[in-house]
């Protein structure tokens, strides 16, 4: 089953300098697993 | 057990200080800290001062005060804020003019020490490189262009303007988190190695310096759900003596406090959780606990410290050429196609005219310039409406201001049908940004404090 990460979770970045972070945040347990095993293309 | 309330101020530079009330009148703080300086704002200062060397602060200081002053002395409320920017001596003038004007006699603290641009010699010459931290590239590179160089102080200056009696501190560059540490580290008598509850201080500023994005502003999860954003409360942090604290906001604003709201807030721009550097403590956020304790009340604690950092960051800012840019809509039908042919014809008359750009961007405003390489291309054939944005980078000025030149003539010879030209903007300065490391006993033994009564 494919699922957008929009539906699973949400997210904040935020930067200094040039640098960018990008948090993800997961609803449960269960989903933050999940997220544990993405492999995400930058 | 002791316990101290403090309030968010502004998130930034233009940020709205009216929610602010809320937080006084119904939020029972003794204290308001407030972020002034995005990382780049002191260029906007520095801009400002050499116009006119009384002024360097933000400007919304005096506003901003003489409008809550009156409400904030009712409720006993103090001030610590970063609004003194590039010049905190001149902002206090401004401020004391005020309040001799409005017949208050409150006290101002400035802290000095942090601009260390005319001691960047004496840095490099004990040893320090101030190559860019995270390239490595030499500051020779830059040195010329320099416009500002100020260190993130901690929280210790801030402290001893409070003990010397001051109702309201103006700062320079410190750490936004420190702004918020000061009158914990003040009021609840904490030490300065006890570094777990630092760390706590450290956490809760952290959690409070961008004003309402912990309180449901931009919010990345339901946000459809979170009320009245029009009347936001900006958030309110109740910090007891061993480091415990409580996040809400004011009764009957809008907004929400929430776990998901402020777990978002709490690594923003946090690049290791488990070691959050600033100067007064290594923060480790990875053994805070948070939960919801009822509606826009979550219990943060459990952040632990270890010893602050043996060097201070500066950031300088450079001068980084100049940018002239031009934008241009068209509509449906083959809006996208239409566009890229005007870039077509655009970027063919800036090669044959030898325009010198170091840099050109060409992007479609409603398909990529927010997503970049990322657009999705099935949306291409059927948008109702993009605007062309080209942009280019040029060293000098007069070269950037070419490019707006090429563009009204596509009014006429260009594909159909114009719609918002916005071709003949002047070519602004860019910056650079440029961060470094240096010891902090050096910038430390040129930090001062000073207290004065209106």
């Amino acid at each position: 089953m494919k699922k957008q990460l929009v539906h699973l979770a949400h997210a904040r970045s935020g930067d200094k300098g040039d640098k960018a972070n990008i948090a993800i945040f997961a609803p449960d347990r269960a989903t933050y697993d999940i997220l544990l095993r993405l492999e995400i293309e930058i | 057990m002791k316990s101290l309330r403090i309030a968010a101020g502004l998130g930034f530079y233009g940020d709205s200080w009216q929610p602010i009330k809320a937080s006084i009148e119904r939020g029972n703080v003794q204290y308001i800290c407030s972020d002034h300086l995005a990382e780049l704002t002191l260029a906007i200062l520095q801009k400002n001062r050499q116009r006119d060397p009384t002024l360097g602060y933000t400007q919304d200081l005096v506003p901003m005060l003489s409008d809550l002053l009156p409400l904030a002395i009712r409720h006993g409320a103090r001030f610590v804020l970063n609004a003194g920017g590039l010049n905190p001596l001149a902002a206090r003038e401004a401020l004391l003019a005020v309040l001799r004007k409005l017949g208050l006699k409150l006290k101002v603290g400035v802290v000095l020490g942090d601009a260390v641009i005319e001691r960047l010699d004496d840095l490099q010459a004990a040893g320090a490189s101030l190559a860019h931290m995270d390239t490595g590239v030499d500051i020779a590179t830059v040195r010329e262009r320099l416009l500002f160089a100020n260190a993130y102080l901690g929280a210790r200056p801030l402290v001893e303007a409070l003990d010397a009696g001051a109702d309201i501190v103006l700062t320079g560059r410190v750490t936004d988190a420190a702004l918020f540490l000061a009158p914990l580290v003040y009021e609840l008598g904490w030490r300065w190695d006890d570094w777990d509850r630092l760390a706590q201080g450290i956490v809760v500023g952290h959690l409070l310096e961008c004003s309402a994005q912990a309180s449901g502003g931009n919010f990345g999860g339901d946000w459809r759900s979170i009320p009245d954003l029009a009347h936001v409360g900006y958030p309110i942090a109740e910090v007891w003596e061993n480091g415990d604290a409580v996040i809400s906001k004011a009764p009957g604003t809008g907004g929400r406090v929430s776990f998901d709201t402020l777990r978002e807030q709490l690594l923003y721009e946090v690049h290791d959780p488990a070691h959050y550097l600033t100067p007064d403590v290594d923060a480790d956020m990875t053994t805070l606990h948070m939960e919801e304790i009822g509606p826009d009340q979550v219990r943060v604690a459990g952040a632990s410290g270890h010893p602050a950092p043996a060097t201070l960051k500066i950031v300088a800012g450079y001068e980084d050429g100049f940018v002239g840019q031009a934008v241009i809509g068209y509509a449906w039908p083959d809006a996208l196609a239409k566009a890229q042919l005007a870039s077509q014809i655009i970027t063919q008359q800036m090669a044959e005219r030898g325009l010198k750009a170091e840099e050109t961007v060409i992007e479609y405003q409603g398909y990529n310039s927010i997503h970049g390489p990322l657009a999705d291309p099935t949306h291409a054939a059927d948008l109702n409406e993009v605007y062309l944005r080209i942009a280019v980078r040029c060293s000098d000025r007069k070269e950037a201001a070419k490019l707006g030149r090429l563009v009204p003539p596509l009014g006429l010879s260009g594909p159909p049908f114009i719609g918002g030209l916005g071709g003949m903007t002047e070519p602004r300065g860019l910056l650079g940004i440029w961060p470094t490391l240096a010891p902090r006993t050096m910038i430390e033994e040129s930090i001062r404090v000073s207290v004065e009564e209106a």
